[in-house]
C-alpha cells in the first residue's frame, strides 16, 4: 500500500487523525468519511476468551466481492498455533504484541497506523480490521477485480514472435516484463497520481544502459504530475513532450512485453499506468517509428526490405496528394506523355480543380475512417460498404472525382496504414493538408518549402533532450545504417550492452 | 512595432498566398495538349499552321461502360505572318490555350523548306519555354498539313505514331535517323551548316505514311534527299548506326531477289574516322569500320569452316564498302558535307578553315575517302551454317 494524498474529497483533514482506542469512535469516523457509499460493509464480530473483545471488518463490497474475508481468521489461526494455544484463549494484549513487535504473519496483511491509511486501504481493496482497545488497524489485501485475459496484442498483432499482450493491470504487466528481463539492474519506481483516481504509475529502466541525462530530464518533466488525474498512460505524453504542438509523436507505445523489453535493452525508459494496457517508451527518435518488433524475428534481408517499404509508405502518405496536385496543375510537362493522355481522359469533365477534388476526397476518406473507428463493429461494416460505393464508384460515375484522384487518395490511405506506429500515421494525416495547400498555390516549389519546414522542425525537435532525428542528425553512420538496414544479431549485440556514452543532451 | 506572432504569421501567409504563387496554376482541362504541329507556307507568303491536339474523352460515361472513342485527335488550322501570331490564334478556334510540352513531332513542309530556311521556322520552338528539345522534326513530302489528318494505326495520336515510327525505325532498321530538335539546332549552327532531317512521305502507291530516307538541309534549305538504303549507309558514315539488317546478294545474282539474297544482322558497329590534309590541300578521309553481327538468313552460302566464314565476311565488307562509296558520291554530288568533315577541320585547323569556309562545299566534293571495313560474324543464329533450303551432309 502506498502514500495517500493529504485531503479527503469531503475536505476533511485526515493527515493527523489517529486511530482511536475506542472501536465505536473509529467506526463513527469511517462511516462519516464513506457517507452515502452504499458498497461499504462494516462487519462487527467478537473474539477472545468468551468472545469479549469487539472488532470490526471494514471493506468495500464491490472491490472484494468474490473473496471471503476470512484472512483475519487465518492470521489468528497462525498466531494461536505458534504462540499461544487454542484460539478462544487469545487475549488482546497478546494479539497486539504479536502484530506490533513481530510484524504481520500474513504477507497480505499490513499494519495501518492512522485513519488516513485505513481509508486508503479500504479504497485499495483491503479488508481493514479495527479492534476494540487498539490504536492500530490491520489491512488484508483482498482486491478482486475482473481483469482482461492476456491475449493477442490488439494494436500490434504479428505472425512470428510472442503473442502475449500487456493488460490493464500494472502489477502483472511489470511482472511479465521482469520475467523477461531477469536482472536487478531493471529498476522500477512507483508513485500515485491524482487526488481522486490515485492511479498507480510506474516507470522503469535498465540502470546500466539508460542515458542518465534522459532519465534526469524524465524525472524533471514528471515533477508535479502527482496532482494530475491520470486515466491512461498517454496522459504522460504531454508531460514528457518538449514540443506540445508538434504533430510528430515524441514517445511511442506498445502493447507487447517483448517490445518493451527490447526498448529497455536499448536504454529507453518505459512508463506504465494501472488500468492502461499500453507501455509508453521514451525518448523516441524518428527512425524508431519505422521499426516493428517483428523485424528482429525474421531474416535481415526480408526485414530490411520491409523497412524500406515502410519508409516509402511514409513518403507516399505524406506527399502523394500534394505531388499529384502540383504535377497536374503546375508541371504537367513532367508527366510522361502517355500517362498524361490517360490522366487527361479521366480529368475531362470534372467540375472541380484538382485541389478541391483532392480536398473533397481526402475529407470524405478521413470522415469514413473516423466513422469506421467509432461505430460498433456490426454497423462498421455497413459504413465501409457505403463508403466504398460512394467514394469508389458513384463519385467517379457522376464525374465528381476522377479515377486518378481516387487512386491517389486510396494509396495515401493504404500507405498511412502501413506504418507500424499509429501515432506517426496521425502526424502524416495532419501534415498532408498544409502540403496540399502549398502544392496548390506554389506547385513543386511549395512542396519543397513545406518539406524543408518539416525537416527543420524535425531537426529542432528533441525527445527528453535527445535529438529526434538522432542517428541521422547528428549523424552517427553506424547507428543510422542499423536503423535503415536491420543489422544481423551478432553485429548488433555489443551496442546493446554498452552505455551510449556519446549521447548527451545538447 | 510588435505584432503577435500568430497575427504576423497570418499576415505573411496571406501575402504569400495572394501576391505570389498560383500565377501559372491551371487545371489540366484548361489546356489543349499539342501532339504535333505541321508548318507550311501559305499562298500569300504567311505561315499556315496546322496543330494536332489530343482530344480527351472521359470514358467513364454515366452508363459506366467504357467505350474507347474512334478518333483521339483534332486539328486546328491557323495562319499568321509570324509563327507566334499563328499560335496565338489557336485559343480563338479551340477555346483552350495550346500547351506545347508534350508535342511529339514538328512536320515541316517540303515546299516551305524549298523557299525558307528551317531556322526561320524553328526559332519559335527553340526559344519558347514549353516545347522540349527532344521533339522530333520531320520534313514532310510536299505539304505537311495533310499528314496530321491521318488516323493513328496503333498509338493514341498520329503525333505519337510518327514519333514511335521514327525512333523504332532508326533503332532497328537504320533506314531513318532520329534527330531531335536540339541536335538539329546544333547541326544547323555548326561550321558547315548542314543538317539532315528524316523524311516523312506517302508510301508509293498507297496512302499510308512512312518515315524513311533523309532530307539534307544546307544553310537551312532543302539541298537533297537520300533514299532508305543510302540512309543506312549514311548512318554508318556518321557513326550513328546501331543495328540493322545488311542484305547480301548471292554471288552473281543482281539485283537480289527472293532466294538469292542473304542477310546479316548487325549487332554492333563502330566507325573511326580520321581526317587528314596532305601537302597540296587535298582532304583525305579515312574510315575504319567494324561490324559484328550474326547471320540472319542463308540461301546460297554454306558456312561450314572458318574459311567459308572468312569469305562471307569479306563479301559483306566489300558490299558495305560499295554502299558507303555510293552514298559518299551522292553527298559529294549535292556538295553537302552532312558528315561534318568540315566541322573537324574547323576545330582542328581554325585558320585554315577561315580560308576554306566559303568554298568548302566545292572542296568537300573533291575529298578523297578511304574505307577499311572489317566484318566479324559471331554466330549463325539458332541453326548451323547450312541454309535451311539445303540438305545437311
Amino acid at each position: 500500500m502506498t502514500n495517500h494524498p493529504s485531503t479527503h474529497p469531503n475536505g476533511e483533514k485526515l493527515d493527523d487523525l489517529p486511530i482511536s482506542r475506542r472501536l465505536s469512535d473509529n467506526m463513527e469516523i469511517i462511516k462519516r468519511i464513506f457517507a452515502e457509499c452504499g458498497d461499504l460493509k462494516i462487519f462487527p464480530w467478537n473474539f477472545g476468551i468468551g468472545l469479549e473483545n469487539g472488532a470490526c471488518s471494514v471493506f468495500l463490497d464491490t472491490l472484494v466481492n468474490h473473496r471471503r474475508h476470512n484472512d483475519f481468521k487465518d492470521a489468528l489461526q497462525n498466531l494461536t498455533t505458534q504462540r499461544i494455544g487454542s484460539a478462544e484463549s487469545v487475549r488482546l494484549e497478546e494479539f497486539i504484541d504479536f502484530f506490533e513487535n513481530h510484524g504481520t504473519a500474513e504477507p497480505a496483511a499490513e499494519l495501518l497506523m492512522n485513519i488516513t491509511r485505513a481509508v486508503a486501504g479500504i479504497l485499495d481493496g483491503y479488508v481493514v480490521v479495527f479492534l476494540e482497545g487498539w490504536n492500530r488497524a490491520l489491512g488484508f489485501q483482498a482486491l478482486d477485480i475482473a481483469q482482461r485475459q492476456v491475449s493477442e496484442p490488439i494494436t500490434e498483432p504479428n505472425v512470428q514472435g510472442p503473442h502475449a499482450s500487456t493488460i490493464e493491470d500494472l502489477d502483472s504487466n511489470i511482472g511479465v516484463i521482469r520475467n523477461l528481463l531477469k536482472t536487478s539492474r531493471l529498476k522500477f519506481h512507483f508513485f500515485n497520481a491524482g487526488a481522486n483516481t490515485r492511479r498507480r504509475v510506474a516507470y522503469g529502466y535498465l540502470d546500466n544502459v539508460v542515458n542518465p541525462a534522459a532519465l534526469d530530464e524524465f524525472r524533471l518533466r514528471l515533477k508535479g504530475i502527482s496532482a494530475e488525474e491520470i486515466l491512461d498512460v498517454s496522459y504522460l505524453e504531454s508531460w514528457i513532450s518538449s514540443s506540445r504542438l508538434s504533430p510528430f509523436p515524441q514517445v511511442r507505445y506498445t502493447e507487447r512485453p517483448d517490445t518493451a523489453v527490447a526498448a529497455l535493452l536499448e536504454g529507453k525508459i518505459v512508463a506504465l499506468v494501472n488500468g492502461s494496457p499500453s507501455v509508453l517508451i521514451c525518448p523516441a527518435s524518428f527512425m524508431e517509428f519505422f521499426v516493428a518488433s517483428e523485424d528482429y524475428y525474421y531474416g535481415i534481408v526480408y526485414s530490411t526490405l520491409i523497412r524500406f517499404l515502410r519508409i516509402s509508405a511514409f513518403i507516399i502518405a505524406l506527399l502523394l496528394p500534394s505531388t499529384y496536385i502540383a504535377l497536374s496543375t503546375f508541371h504537367s510537362e513532367l508527366i510522361p506523355t502517355v500517362l498524361l493522355l490517360a490522366i487527361l481522359n479521366t480529368r475531362e469533365g470534372i467540375p472541380f480543380p484538382a485541389m478541391v477534388e483532392a480536398l473533397i476526397m481526402e475529407f470524405f476518406f478521413e470522415m469514413l475512417r473516423e466513422a469506421g473507428i467509432r461505430l460498433p463493429r456490426p454497423i462498421g461494416s455497413a459504413v465501409s460498404i457505403v463508403g466504398a460505393l460512394v467514394i469508389g464508384q458513384a463519385a467517379i460515375q457522376s464525374q465528381i472525382a476522377s479515377p486518378v484522384m481516387v487512386i491517389v487518395v486510396a494509396l495515401t490511405g493504404i500507405a498511412s496504414f502501413a506504418l507500424p506506429q499509429y501515432n506517426m500515421a496521425i502526424a502524416l494525416r495532419i501534415l498532408r493538408f498544409p502540403l496540399m495547400f502549398l502544392a496548390a498555390s506554389f506547385g513543386g516549389l511549395g512542396i519543397m518549402v513545406g518539406f524543408l519546414l518539416i525537416y527543420l522542425h524535425l531537426t529542432c525537435l528533441h525527445s527528453l533532450g535527445e535529438p529526434y532525428l538522432s542517428p541521422l542528425a547528428p549523424l552517427k553512420p553506424i547507428k543510422f545504417r542499423n536503423s535503415l538496414f536491420v543489422p544481423s544479431r551478432r553485429d548488433a549485440r555489443p551496442s546493446l550492452r554498452k552505455r551510449p556514452a556519446n549521447e548527451r543532451r545538447p | 512595432m510588435k505584432l503577435k506572432p500568430l497575427l504576423s504569421l497570418a499576415a505573411v501567409l496571406s501575402v504569400a498566398f495572394c501576391l505570389s504563387g498560383c500565377w501559372d496554376n491551371k487545371e489540366m482541362d484548361a489546356y489543349g495538349y499539342v501532339q504535333g504541329v505541321a508548318i507550311d507556307s501559305a499562298e500569300d507568303g504567311t505561315f499556315a499552321l496546322e496543330t494536332l491536339f489530343y482530344n480527351p474523352t472521359n470514358s467513364m460515361s454515366a452508363g459506366g461502360s467504357s467505350k474507347p472513342s474512334e478518333k483521339r485527335g483534332l486539328t486546328i488550322k491557323t495562319s499568321g505572318d509570324s509563327l507566334f501570331e499563328a499560335v496565338r490564334e489557336i485559343p480563338m478556334k479551340l477555346g483552350r490555350k495550346a500547351k506545347w510540352d508534350h508535342m511529339r513531332v514538328i512536320l515541316l513542309g517540303e515546299r516551305l523548306l524549298q523557299s525558307h530556311e528551317a531556322g526561320e521556322v524553328l526559332d519559335f520552338f527553340s526559344r519558347d519555354h514549353e516545347p522540349r528539345g527532344t521533339v522530333l522534326p520531320f520534313v514532310a513530302q510536299s505539304d505537311a498539313g495533310r499528314f496530321l489528318n491521318i488516323k493513328p494505326f496503333i498509338e493514341e495520336t498520329i503525333g505519337q505514331q510518327y514519333k514511335r515510327m521514327e525512333t523504332e525505325g532508326a533503332h532497328y532498321s537504320a533506314k531513318t535517323s532520329g534527330i531531335p530538335l536540339f541536335d538539329l539546332a546544333i547541326h544547323l549552327k555548326s561550321p558547315v551548316r548542314v543538317a539532315i532531317i528524316p523524311f516523312l512521305h506517302q508510301d508509293e502507291g498507297r496512302d499510308k505514311p512512312i518515315i524513311s530516307g533523309l532530307a539534307i538541309l544546307r544553310k537551312g534549305k532543302l539541298a537533297g534527299m537520300l533514299d532508305d538504303k543510302d540512309t543506312a549507309a549514311f548512318m554508318m558514315l556518321d557513326n550513328r548506326y546501331r543495328s540493322g539488317i545488311l542484305t547480301v546478294p548471292c554471288e552473281g545474282a543482281s539485283p537480289p531477289r527472293i532466294g538469292t539474297a542473304e542477310s546479316l544482322e548487325a549487332l554492333s558497329f563502330s566507325n573511326k574516322t580520321k581526317v587528314s590534309i596532305d601537302g597540296d590541300g587535298q582532304v583525305l578521309v579515312g574510315m575504319r569500320i567494324r561490324i559484328r553481327g550474326t547471320v540472319g538468313e542463308l540461301q546460297c552460302t554454306r558456312l561450314d569452316s572458318p574459311k567459308d566464314t572468312k569469305r562471307f565476311e569479306e563479301r559483306v565488307s566489300g558490299l558495305v564498302q560499295k554502299r558507303l562509296e555510293h552514298t559518299v558520291s551522292i553527298l559529294q554530288q549535292y556538295e553537302t558535307d552532312a558528315l561534318g568533315i568540315g566541322n573537324r577541320i574547323a576545330s582542328r585547323h581554325p585558320s585554315l578553315w577561315k580560308q576554306w569556309e566559303s568554298s568548302w562545299n566545292k572542296k568537300f566534293a573533291e575529298c578523297r575517302f578511304r574505307f577499311e571495313v572489317e566484318t566479324e560474324i559471331v554466330g549463325t543464329g539458332m541453326d548451323i551454317g547450312t541454309p535451311f533450303s539445303q540438305e545437311e551432309d
